[in-house]
Protein backbone atom coordinates (compact mmCIF):
# COMPACT_ATOMS: atom_id res chain seq x y z
CA UNK A 1 0.00 0.00 0.00
CA UNK A 2 2.75 2.34 0.85
CA UNK A 3 5.12 3.09 -2.06
CA UNK A 4 8.48 2.43 -1.61
CA UNK A 5 11.08 5.10 -2.44
CA UNK A 6 12.79 3.43 -5.18
CA UNK A 7 8.83 3.04 -6.65
CA UNK A 8 8.55 6.82 -5.98
CA UNK A 9 11.88 7.79 -7.99
CA UNK A 10 11.03 5.69 -11.02
CA UNK A 11 7.83 7.40 -11.78
CA UNK A 12 9.40 10.61 -11.07
CA UNK A 13 11.98 9.63 -13.97
CA UNK A 14 9.55 8.21 -16.30
CA UNK A 15 7.78 11.74 -16.10
CA UNK A 16 10.47 13.39 -16.56
CA UNK A 17 12.01 11.35 -19.31
CA UNK A 18 8.98 11.03 -21.22
CA UNK A 19 6.75 13.95 -20.94
CA UNK A 20 8.83 16.94 -18.99
CA UNK A 21 12.30 17.10 -21.12
CA UNK A 22 10.38 16.87 -24.72
CA UNK A 23 8.28 19.40 -23.69
CA UNK A 24 10.99 21.90 -22.77
CA UNK A 25 12.15 24.26 -25.83
CA UNK A 26 15.70 23.61 -26.78
CA UNK A 27 16.74 27.11 -27.39
CA UNK A 28 16.49 26.89 -23.32
CA UNK A 29 20.18 25.41 -22.87
CA UNK A 30 19.45 26.31 -18.71
CA UNK A 31 16.02 24.55 -18.43
CA UNK A 32 17.26 21.11 -20.71
CA UNK A 33 20.62 20.62 -18.78
CA UNK A 34 18.66 21.27 -15.53
CA UNK A 35 16.40 18.70 -16.60
CA UNK A 36 18.73 16.10 -17.32
CA UNK A 37 21.15 16.61 -14.35
CA UNK A 38 18.08 16.34 -12.26
CA UNK A 39 17.52 12.27 -13.64
CA UNK A 40 20.70 11.75 -13.63
CA UNK A 41 20.33 12.43 -9.75
CA UNK A 42 17.25 10.25 -9.42
CA UNK A 43 19.13 7.52 -11.69
CA UNK A 44 21.94 7.59 -8.41
CA UNK A 45 19.36 8.19 -5.73
CA UNK A 46 17.06 4.89 -7.50
CA UNK A 47 20.20 2.95 -6.70
CA UNK A 48 21.21 3.48 -3.17
CA UNK A 49 18.13 2.38 -1.03
CA UNK A 50 19.07 3.13 2.67
CA UNK A 51 20.72 5.63 3.65
CA UNK A 52 20.13 5.59 7.16
CA UNK A 53 21.94 2.36 7.24
CA UNK A 54 24.92 3.02 5.95
CA UNK A 55 24.92 6.14 8.30
CA UNK A 56 24.87 3.69 11.05
CA UNK A 57 27.60 1.99 9.72
CA UNK A 58 29.85 5.47 9.00
CA UNK A 59 28.94 6.08 13.00
CA UNK A 60 30.09 2.92 14.01
CA UNK A 61 33.53 3.69 12.38
CA UNK A 62 33.66 7.28 13.68
CA UNK A 63 33.40 5.61 16.92
CA UNK A 64 35.91 2.97 16.33
CA UNK A 65 38.54 5.65 15.46
CA UNK A 66 37.35 7.92 18.91
CA UNK A 67 38.23 5.22 20.92
CA UNK A 68 41.32 4.31 19.87
CA UNK A 69 42.42 7.92 19.85
CA UNK A 70 40.96 8.52 22.98
CA UNK A 71 43.40 5.54 24.70
CA UNK A 72 46.88 7.30 23.72
CA UNK A 73 47.94 10.23 25.91
CA UNK A 74 47.12 13.10 24.39
CA UNK A 75 49.46 15.51 24.87
CA UNK A 76 49.84 19.61 25.48
CA UNK A 77 46.52 21.51 26.36
CA UNK A 78 45.21 21.98 22.99
CA UNK A 79 44.95 18.23 22.28
CA UNK A 80 43.90 17.58 26.19
CA UNK A 81 41.03 19.85 25.20
CA UNK A 82 40.54 18.25 21.94
CA UNK A 83 40.71 14.92 23.49
CA UNK A 84 37.82 15.97 26.48
CA UNK A 85 35.61 17.38 23.33
CA UNK A 86 35.85 13.96 21.08
CA UNK A 87 35.30 12.16 24.66
CA UNK A 88 32.03 13.81 24.75
CA UNK A 89 30.77 14.07 21.28
CA UNK A 90 31.55 9.90 21.66
CA UNK A 91 29.06 9.45 24.75
CA UNK A 92 26.62 11.77 22.67
CA UNK A 93 26.84 9.39 19.72
CA UNK A 94 24.76 6.47 21.10
CA UNK A 95 22.00 8.27 21.54
CA UNK A 96 19.39 7.02 19.71
CA UNK A 97 17.23 9.36 20.36
CA UNK A 98 19.34 11.69 17.64
CA UNK A 99 19.47 10.70 14.03
CA UNK A 100 22.87 8.62 12.72
CA UNK A 101 23.97 11.37 10.47
CA UNK A 102 23.60 13.64 12.79
CA UNK A 103 25.53 11.98 15.71
CA UNK A 104 27.94 10.85 12.43
CA UNK A 105 28.50 14.83 11.88
CA UNK A 106 29.09 16.13 15.14
CA UNK A 107 32.01 12.85 16.10
CA UNK A 108 33.77 13.12 12.70
CA UNK A 109 33.82 16.98 13.55
CA UNK A 110 35.77 16.73 17.06
CA UNK A 111 37.69 14.10 15.02
CA UNK A 112 38.65 16.72 12.64
CA UNK A 113 39.69 18.80 15.41
CA UNK A 114 41.64 16.45 17.44
CA UNK A 115 43.73 15.77 14.43
CA UNK A 116 44.40 19.24 14.00
CA UNK A 117 44.81 19.36 17.67
CA UNK A 118 47.49 16.77 17.58
CA UNK A 119 49.50 18.07 14.83
CA UNK A 120 50.37 21.81 17.13
CA UNK A 121 51.26 19.81 20.63
CA UNK A 122 49.41 15.95 20.41
CA UNK A 123 51.80 13.04 22.23
CA UNK A 124 54.34 11.41 19.95
CA UNK A 125 52.03 8.81 20.34
CA UNK A 126 48.74 10.93 19.01
CA UNK A 127 50.50 12.64 16.33
CA UNK A 128 51.77 8.84 14.83
CA UNK A 129 48.45 7.26 15.64
CA UNK A 130 46.32 10.38 14.32
CA UNK A 131 48.27 10.11 11.12
CA UNK A 132 48.11 6.10 10.73
CA UNK A 133 44.98 5.44 11.79
CA UNK A 134 43.31 8.28 10.50
CA UNK A 135 44.54 7.61 7.16
CA UNK A 136 43.65 4.28 7.01
CA UNK A 137 39.61 5.31 8.41
CA UNK A 138 39.73 7.86 5.44
CA UNK A 139 40.87 5.48 3.30
CA UNK A 140 38.15 3.04 4.43
CA UNK A 141 35.60 6.04 4.43
CA UNK A 142 36.36 7.21 1.58
CA UNK A 143 36.41 3.42 -0.50
CA UNK A 144 32.09 3.07 0.60
CA UNK A 145 31.72 6.65 -0.29
CA UNK A 146 32.79 5.94 -3.95
CA UNK A 147 30.71 2.92 -4.05
CA UNK A 148 27.88 4.72 -2.50
CA UNK A 149 28.19 7.23 -5.09
CA UNK A 150 29.23 5.19 -7.84
CA UNK A 151 26.27 5.64 -10.24
CA UNK A 152 27.57 9.48 -10.30
CA UNK A 153 29.69 8.49 -12.81
CA UNK A 154 32.89 9.45 -11.06
CA UNK A 155 34.21 6.06 -10.95
CA UNK A 156 35.42 3.98 -14.08
CA UNK A 157 33.98 0.52 -12.56
CA UNK A 158 33.04 0.70 -8.99
CA UNK A 159 34.15 -2.85 -7.46
CA UNK A 160 31.65 -4.13 -5.35
CA UNK A 161 27.62 -3.40 -5.38
CA UNK A 162 25.99 -1.16 -2.82
CA UNK A 163 24.27 -3.91 -1.47
CA UNK A 164 27.42 -5.96 -1.33
CA UNK A 165 29.23 -3.26 0.32
CA UNK A 166 26.73 -2.85 3.12
CA UNK A 167 26.16 -6.57 3.84
CA UNK A 168 30.11 -6.84 4.07
CA UNK A 169 30.12 -4.13 6.37
CA UNK A 170 26.96 -5.04 8.84
CA UNK A 171 28.33 -9.03 8.96
CA UNK A 172 32.65 -6.56 9.51
CA UNK A 173 30.14 -5.06 12.19
CA UNK A 174 28.20 -7.92 14.12
CA UNK A 175 31.19 -11.08 13.16
CA UNK A 176 28.94 -12.61 15.97
CA UNK A 177 26.51 -13.68 12.96
CA UNK A 178 28.43 -15.28 11.11
CA UNK A 179 28.62 -17.73 13.76
CA UNK A 180 26.47 -20.87 12.60
CA UNK B 1 50.26 37.47 11.51
CA UNK B 2 51.09 34.42 12.01
CA UNK B 3 52.19 31.94 9.48
CA UNK B 4 48.30 30.51 9.23
CA UNK B 5 47.25 33.88 8.27
CA UNK B 6 49.72 34.82 5.70
CA UNK B 7 47.74 35.38 2.86
CA UNK B 8 48.11 36.93 -0.65
CA UNK B 9 45.58 40.16 0.53
CA UNK B 10 43.55 39.93 -2.58
CA UNK B 11 42.66 36.13 -2.21
CA UNK B 12 41.55 37.37 1.37
CA UNK B 13 39.45 40.52 0.30
CA UNK B 14 37.90 37.99 -2.12
CA UNK B 15 37.12 35.41 0.02
CA UNK B 16 36.02 38.27 2.64
CA UNK B 17 33.31 38.87 -0.04
CA UNK B 18 31.92 35.32 0.24
CA UNK B 19 30.55 36.56 3.97
CA UNK B 20 28.41 38.99 2.91
CA UNK B 21 26.31 37.16 1.00
CA UNK B 22 25.98 33.71 2.99
CA UNK B 23 22.46 34.69 4.19
CA UNK B 24 21.34 36.13 1.62
CA UNK B 25 17.62 34.21 -0.07
CA UNK B 26 18.16 31.82 -2.88
CA UNK B 27 19.86 33.38 -6.56
CA UNK B 28 17.61 33.26 -9.46
CA UNK B 29 19.25 32.70 -12.92
CA UNK B 30 19.70 36.01 -15.10
CA UNK B 31 16.67 36.28 -17.88
CA UNK B 32 18.67 37.29 -21.49
CA UNK B 33 16.31 40.90 -20.79
CA UNK B 34 18.11 41.24 -17.21
CA UNK B 35 21.42 40.23 -18.58
CA UNK B 36 20.69 42.96 -21.65
CA UNK B 37 19.80 45.79 -19.37
CA UNK B 38 23.18 45.07 -16.94
CA UNK B 39 24.69 45.23 -20.26
CA UNK B 40 23.33 48.43 -21.18
CA UNK B 41 24.14 50.21 -17.82
CA UNK B 42 27.95 49.15 -17.95
CA UNK B 43 28.56 49.96 -21.42
CA UNK B 44 26.71 53.79 -20.59
CA UNK B 45 29.04 54.00 -17.76
CA UNK B 46 31.98 52.85 -19.81
CA UNK B 47 31.58 55.45 -22.31
CA UNK B 48 29.69 53.13 -25.03
CA UNK B 49 25.94 54.75 -24.04
CA UNK B 50 25.13 54.76 -28.15
CA UNK B 51 25.99 51.18 -28.19
CA UNK B 52 23.16 48.26 -28.35
CA UNK B 53 22.94 45.12 -27.27
CA UNK B 54 21.59 42.29 -29.26
CA UNK B 55 20.65 38.31 -29.45
CA UNK B 56 21.95 37.32 -25.26
CA UNK B 57 21.59 33.54 -24.90
CA UNK B 58 23.32 31.81 -22.22
CA UNK B 59 25.74 29.36 -22.99
CA UNK B 60 25.29 25.90 -21.57
CA UNK B 61 28.04 24.10 -19.44
CA UNK B 62 30.21 24.97 -16.93
CA UNK B 63 29.69 24.33 -13.03
CA UNK B 64 31.25 27.87 -11.54
CA UNK B 65 29.90 31.18 -13.62
CA UNK B 66 26.69 32.61 -15.11
CA UNK B 67 28.15 32.78 -18.94
CA UNK B 68 26.01 34.28 -21.94
CA UNK B 69 26.86 35.17 -25.65
CA UNK B 70 25.91 38.79 -27.15
CA UNK B 71 26.48 40.74 -30.11
CA UNK B 72 27.53 44.44 -29.06
CA UNK B 73 26.58 46.85 -31.83
CA UNK B 74 28.07 50.40 -32.57
CA UNK B 75 29.11 52.65 -34.92
CA UNK B 76 27.78 50.41 -37.86
CA UNK B 77 29.88 47.38 -36.87
CA UNK B 78 29.05 44.33 -34.63
CA UNK B 79 31.50 42.01 -32.46
CA UNK B 80 30.33 39.34 -30.73
CA UNK B 81 30.84 39.18 -26.76
CA UNK B 82 31.17 36.65 -24.08
CA UNK B 83 29.97 37.77 -20.64
CA UNK B 84 31.26 35.45 -17.21
CA UNK B 85 29.34 36.49 -14.46
CA UNK B 86 29.14 35.66 -10.67
CA UNK B 87 26.13 33.66 -9.09
CA UNK B 88 26.24 34.76 -5.31
CA UNK B 89 28.16 31.43 -4.88
CA UNK B 90 29.87 28.64 -7.18
CA UNK B 91 31.93 25.97 -7.02
CA UNK B 92 35.05 28.82 -6.11
CA UNK B 93 35.07 32.31 -4.78
CA UNK B 94 37.30 34.19 -7.37
CA UNK B 95 38.24 37.64 -8.84
CA UNK B 96 36.58 38.85 -11.92
CA UNK B 97 39.26 42.19 -11.85
CA UNK B 98 42.45 39.16 -11.51
CA UNK B 99 40.68 37.26 -14.36
CA UNK B 100 40.34 40.53 -16.48
CA UNK B 101 43.84 41.81 -15.85
CA UNK B 102 45.71 38.54 -16.75
CA UNK B 103 43.56 38.00 -19.87
CA UNK B 104 44.98 41.33 -21.20
CA UNK B 105 48.64 40.64 -19.67
CA UNK B 106 48.59 37.45 -21.56
CA UNK B 107 47.31 39.13 -25.67
CA UNK B 108 50.14 38.40 -27.47
CA UNK B 109 51.69 35.74 -25.39
CA UNK B 110 49.30 32.78 -25.69
CA UNK B 111 45.97 32.49 -27.57
CA UNK B 112 43.20 34.31 -25.20
CA UNK B 113 40.03 36.01 -26.03
CA UNK B 114 39.89 39.98 -26.07
CA UNK B 115 39.51 41.67 -22.43
CA UNK B 116 36.61 44.09 -22.93
CA UNK B 117 35.09 45.23 -20.00
CA UNK B 118 35.29 44.73 -15.70
CA UNK B 119 32.56 45.28 -13.28
CA UNK B 120 35.39 43.68 -10.55
CA UNK B 121 32.14 44.75 -7.91
CA UNK B 122 29.33 44.27 -9.87
CA UNK B 123 27.91 47.60 -8.90
CA UNK B 124 26.75 47.92 -12.88
CA UNK B 125 26.02 44.25 -13.87
CA UNK B 126 24.41 43.34 -10.40
CA UNK B 127 27.07 41.03 -9.68
CA UNK B 128 31.15 41.03 -10.72
CA UNK B 129 31.48 39.98 -14.10
CA UNK B 130 34.14 40.39 -17.19
CA UNK B 131 33.20 40.76 -20.71
CA UNK B 132 35.63 39.37 -23.42
CA UNK B 133 35.64 38.91 -27.04
CA UNK B 134 34.24 35.43 -28.77
CA UNK B 135 36.32 33.26 -30.14
CA UNK B 136 35.08 30.31 -32.23
CA UNK B 137 36.75 26.52 -31.09
CA UNK B 138 36.17 23.31 -29.70
CA UNK B 139 37.13 21.61 -26.07
CA UNK B 140 36.54 18.71 -27.63
CA UNK B 141 36.53 17.12 -31.16
CA UNK B 142 32.92 17.14 -32.39
CA UNK B 143 32.96 13.56 -33.39
CA UNK B 144 33.71 12.29 -29.22
CA UNK B 145 30.94 11.68 -27.78
CA UNK B 146 31.00 11.66 -23.58
CA UNK B 147 28.12 12.29 -21.14
CA UNK B 148 31.15 13.12 -18.90
CA UNK B 149 31.01 17.04 -17.47
CA UNK B 150 33.54 19.02 -19.77
CA UNK B 151 37.41 17.96 -19.40
CA UNK B 152 36.67 15.60 -16.67
CA UNK B 153 38.27 12.69 -18.28
CA UNK B 154 37.73 13.52 -21.96
CA UNK B 155 39.28 11.42 -24.60
CA UNK B 156 40.40 13.15 -27.69
CA UNK B 157 40.70 9.65 -29.36
CA UNK B 158 44.53 8.77 -30.71
CA UNK B 159 44.71 11.13 -33.66
CA UNK B 160 43.28 13.91 -31.78
CA UNK B 161 46.27 13.27 -29.22
CA UNK B 162 48.71 13.79 -31.47
CA UNK B 163 47.68 16.37 -32.75
CA UNK B 164 46.84 18.99 -29.72
CA UNK B 165 49.74 17.61 -27.11
CA UNK B 166 52.72 19.23 -28.40
CA UNK B 167 50.64 22.77 -28.23
CA UNK B 168 49.64 21.75 -25.05
CA UNK B 169 52.79 21.65 -23.72
CA UNK B 170 54.45 24.35 -25.34
CA UNK B 171 51.76 26.65 -24.23
CA UNK B 172 51.94 26.25 -20.41
CA UNK B 173 55.81 26.58 -21.05
CA UNK B 174 54.66 30.09 -23.15
CA UNK B 175 52.17 30.88 -19.91
CA UNK B 176 55.08 30.36 -17.17
CA UNK B 177 58.20 32.28 -19.37
CA UNK B 178 55.44 35.79 -19.15
CA UNK B 179 57.65 38.60 -17.31
CA UNK B 180 54.82 39.28 -14.81
CA UNK B 181 56.88 41.86 -12.94
CA UNK B 182 56.71 44.23 -16.26
CA UNK B 183 53.27 43.12 -16.83
CA UNK B 184 49.43 45.35 -15.42
CA UNK B 185 48.74 42.61 -13.00
CA UNK B 186 48.01 45.50 -10.61
CA UNK B 187 45.83 43.13 -8.28
CA UNK B 188 47.98 40.39 -8.01
CA UNK B 189 50.95 40.18 -5.14
CA UNK B 190 54.23 38.11 -5.38
CA UNK B 191 55.13 35.85 -2.59
CA UNK B 192 58.17 37.09 -2.20
CA UNK B 193 58.75 37.62 1.77
CA UNK B 194 60.45 33.78 2.32
CA UNK B 195 61.35 31.14 -0.01
CA UNK B 196 58.42 28.82 1.48
CA UNK B 197 55.25 31.80 1.16
CA UNK B 198 54.38 30.57 -2.59
CA UNK B 199 53.51 27.33 -1.06
CA UNK B 200 52.47 28.62 2.47
CA UNK B 201 49.98 30.87 0.80
CA UNK B 202 48.18 28.26 -1.16
CA UNK B 203 48.06 25.93 1.83
CA UNK B 204 46.32 29.07 3.77
CA UNK B 205 43.93 30.08 0.70
CA UNK B 206 42.46 26.46 0.66
CA UNK B 207 42.66 26.05 4.41
CA UNK B 208 40.76 29.06 5.26
CA UNK B 209 38.36 28.16 2.10
CA UNK B 210 37.64 24.88 3.94
CA UNK B 211 37.54 26.33 7.52
CA UNK B 212 34.53 28.58 5.69
CA UNK B 213 32.22 25.90 3.18
CA UNK B 214 32.61 22.99 5.60
CA UNK B 215 28.92 21.15 5.50
CA UNK B 216 30.50 17.24 6.77
CA UNK B 217 34.10 17.12 8.75
CA UNK B 218 36.26 15.11 7.08
CA UNK B 219 39.29 14.30 9.29
CA UNK B 220 41.43 13.72 6.47
CA UNK B 221 41.39 16.84 5.72
CA UNK B 222 43.22 18.48 8.68
CA UNK B 223 45.71 15.08 8.08
CA UNK B 224 46.60 17.05 4.78
CA UNK B 225 46.98 20.28 5.93
CA UNK B 226 49.48 18.74 8.39
CA UNK B 227 51.79 17.18 5.47
CA UNK B 228 51.56 20.35 3.59
CA UNK B 229 52.81 22.39 6.45
CA UNK B 230 55.38 20.18 7.06
CA UNK B 231 56.08 19.69 3.75
CA UNK B 232 56.32 23.48 2.25
CA UNK B 233 59.03 23.38 -0.81
CA UNK B 234 61.13 26.27 -1.49
CA UNK B 235 60.07 28.71 -4.86
CA UNK B 236 62.31 31.34 -5.74
CA UNK B 237 61.02 31.05 -10.02
CA UNK B 238 58.24 32.53 -9.67
CA UNK B 239 55.71 32.36 -12.33
CA UNK B 240 51.85 33.19 -13.24
CA UNK B 241 50.25 30.06 -12.44
CA UNK B 242 46.84 29.56 -14.52
CA UNK B 243 45.96 27.21 -11.64
CA UNK B 244 43.40 25.58 -14.23
CA UNK B 245 44.95 23.98 -17.06
CA UNK B 246 43.88 21.03 -18.37
CA UNK B 247 41.58 19.58 -21.12
CA UNK B 248 38.05 21.37 -20.82
CA UNK B 249 39.54 24.95 -20.15
CA UNK B 250 41.54 25.60 -23.79
CA UNK B 251 39.32 25.69 -27.15
CA UNK B 252 40.90 24.78 -30.44
CA UNK B 253 40.18 24.55 -34.40
CA UNK B 254 38.72 21.62 -35.65
CA UNK B 255 40.30 22.44 -39.61
CA UNK B 256 43.98 23.71 -38.37
CA UNK B 257 43.98 21.80 -35.22
CA UNK B 258 45.70 25.11 -33.60
CA UNK B 259 44.31 26.35 -29.93
CA UNK B 260 42.57 28.99 -30.12
CA UNK B 261 41.69 30.51 -26.37
CA UNK B 262 42.71 29.10 -23.58
CA UNK B 263 40.12 29.97 -21.35
CA UNK B 264 39.37 29.97 -17.56
CA UNK B 265 41.46 31.75 -15.98
CA UNK B 266 40.16 32.39 -12.18
CA UNK B 267 42.30 30.70 -10.19
CA UNK B 268 45.26 32.58 -11.65
CA UNK B 269 48.08 33.47 -9.26
CA UNK B 270 51.73 34.40 -9.12
CA UNK B 271 53.80 30.69 -7.87
CA UNK B 272 55.06 28.10 -8.69
CA UNK B 273 55.42 26.00 -11.98
CA UNK B 274 55.10 22.46 -10.39
CA UNK B 275 51.59 23.59 -9.53
CA UNK B 276 50.33 23.81 -12.93
CA UNK B 277 51.86 20.65 -13.15
CA UNK B 278 50.20 18.61 -10.82
CA UNK B 279 46.88 19.77 -11.96
CA UNK B 280 47.44 18.54 -15.20
CA UNK B 281 48.37 15.22 -14.52
CA UNK B 282 44.92 15.30 -11.65
CA UNK B 283 43.71 11.83 -12.19
CA UNK B 284 39.94 12.97 -12.65
CA UNK B 285 41.09 14.90 -15.80
CA UNK B 286 42.63 11.96 -17.29
CA UNK B 287 41.86 8.57 -18.69
CA UNK B 288 43.49 5.11 -19.36
CA UNK B 289 44.55 4.36 -23.12
CA UNK B 290 44.15 1.46 -24.56
CA UNK B 291 46.98 -0.14 -23.17
CA UNK B 292 46.00 1.14 -19.46
CA UNK B 293 48.52 3.61 -19.74
CA UNK B 294 46.89 6.98 -17.56
CA UNK B 295 46.90 10.20 -20.07
CA UNK B 296 47.35 13.20 -18.34
CA UNK B 297 44.25 15.52 -19.20
CA UNK B 298 43.70 13.03 -21.82
CA UNK B 299 46.56 13.62 -23.87
CA UNK B 300 49.60 11.46 -23.02
CA UNK B 301 51.64 9.88 -20.60
CA UNK B 302 52.69 11.81 -17.30
CA UNK B 303 56.08 10.93 -17.52
CA UNK B 304 56.08 12.18 -21.09
CA UNK B 305 54.32 15.73 -20.57
CA UNK B 306 56.54 16.54 -17.66
CA UNK B 307 59.73 16.00 -19.86
CA UNK B 308 58.45 17.61 -22.57
CA UNK B 309 57.39 20.40 -20.14
CA UNK B 310 60.61 20.35 -19.21
CA UNK B 311 62.37 20.79 -22.64
CA UNK B 312 59.82 23.46 -23.86
CA UNK B 313 60.89 25.52 -20.68
CA UNK B 314 64.17 24.67 -19.83
CA UNK B 315 62.66 24.35 -16.35
CA UNK B 316 64.13 21.06 -14.32
CA UNK B 317 61.12 19.32 -12.22
CA UNK B 318 61.84 18.75 -8.59
CA UNK B 319 60.48 15.36 -7.50
CA UNK B 320 59.68 16.30 -4.26
CA UNK B 321 58.12 19.67 -5.32
CA UNK B 322 55.79 18.09 -8.16
CA UNK B 323 54.62 15.86 -5.23
CA UNK B 324 53.54 19.11 -2.59
CA UNK B 325 51.66 20.20 -5.53
CA UNK B 326 49.91 17.06 -6.37
CA UNK B 327 48.85 16.42 -2.42
CA UNK B 328 47.91 20.50 -2.34
CA UNK B 329 45.78 19.78 -5.34
CA UNK B 330 43.79 16.71 -5.20
CA UNK B 331 43.26 18.23 -1.29
CA UNK B 332 42.12 21.03 -2.65
CA UNK B 333 40.20 19.57 -5.40
CA UNK B 334 38.50 17.87 -2.87
CA UNK B 335 37.66 21.02 -0.54
CA UNK B 336 36.25 22.91 -4.12
CA UNK B 337 34.03 19.35 -4.55
CA UNK B 338 33.08 18.28 -0.98
CA UNK B 339 32.66 21.62 0.85
CA UNK B 340 32.28 24.60 -1.34
CA UNK B 341 29.83 23.10 -4.55
CA UNK B 342 27.82 21.69 -1.28
CA UNK B 343 27.63 25.01 0.44
CA UNK B 344 26.82 26.90 -2.64
CA UNK B 345 23.90 24.08 -3.34
CA UNK B 346 22.52 23.94 0.05
CA UNK B 347 22.08 27.89 0.17
CA UNK B 348 20.41 27.89 -3.11
CA UNK B 349 23.30 30.54 -4.42
CA UNK B 350 23.94 29.33 -8.05
CA UNK B 351 22.31 28.62 -11.04
CA UNK B 352 24.01 25.43 -10.60
CA UNK B 353 22.68 24.34 -7.57
CA UNK B 354 21.90 20.51 -9.05
CA UNK B 355 25.40 20.05 -10.54
CA UNK B 356 27.35 21.58 -7.94
CA UNK B 357 25.43 18.94 -5.65
CA UNK B 358 26.34 16.24 -8.19
CA UNK B 359 29.86 17.03 -8.31
CA UNK B 360 30.02 17.23 -4.84
CA UNK B 361 30.18 13.14 -5.07
CA UNK B 362 33.03 13.44 -6.13
CA UNK B 363 34.55 14.74 -3.44
CA UNK B 364 35.14 10.86 -2.01
CA UNK B 365 37.11 10.26 -5.10
CA UNK B 366 39.24 13.02 -4.64
CA UNK B 367 39.49 11.95 -1.24
CA UNK B 368 40.92 7.98 -2.00
CA UNK B 369 43.47 9.97 -4.30
CA UNK B 370 44.45 12.07 -1.29
CA UNK B 371 45.09 9.03 0.97
CA UNK B 372 47.55 7.51 -1.92
CA UNK B 373 49.15 10.65 -2.49
CA UNK B 374 49.78 10.75 1.30
CA UNK B 375 50.48 7.12 2.05
CA UNK B 376 53.42 7.55 -1.13
CA UNK B 377 54.49 10.64 0.15
CA UNK B 378 54.80 10.09 4.29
Amino acid sequence: MTPSAADRISTMMRALAEVVLPAIDPANSLAVEQARLVLGHLAVLSGQGDEARLDALELASEQDLARQLLALPAGGPLSVAACANLSTHLAQSTDGTLAASTRRTALRRSLEALMRAASDDGSEALRAASWSLGLAHARAQADRARVWYAAAGFESEPQISIPQMLNALERASHPEELQP
Amino acid sequence: MTQRDDLEPAIARTLARKALVRDLPAYAPKAAAEIEAALLRLLAVQGHGSAKVANVSRLAGGASKEQFVFDLIEGGTSETMVLRMDPLESAVETSRLREYQVIRAMQGVVPVPPARFVDADGSLLGRPGVITGFIGGVTKPSDVTSARISGLGTDFGLAWRGRLKDEFVARLAQIHRLDWRSADLADFQAPEADPHQAARWQVNWWARVWQDDVVEPLPIIALAERWLRENLPQTTDLVVVHGDYRAGNFLFDEATARMTAILDWELVHIGDFHEDLSWVVQGIFGHPDDAGVHLASGLMPRDKFLSDYSKASGRSIDARALHFYEVLGVWKTVILSGATSLKAARNAHSHQDVLLSLLSMAAHRFAAELCDLLERGA
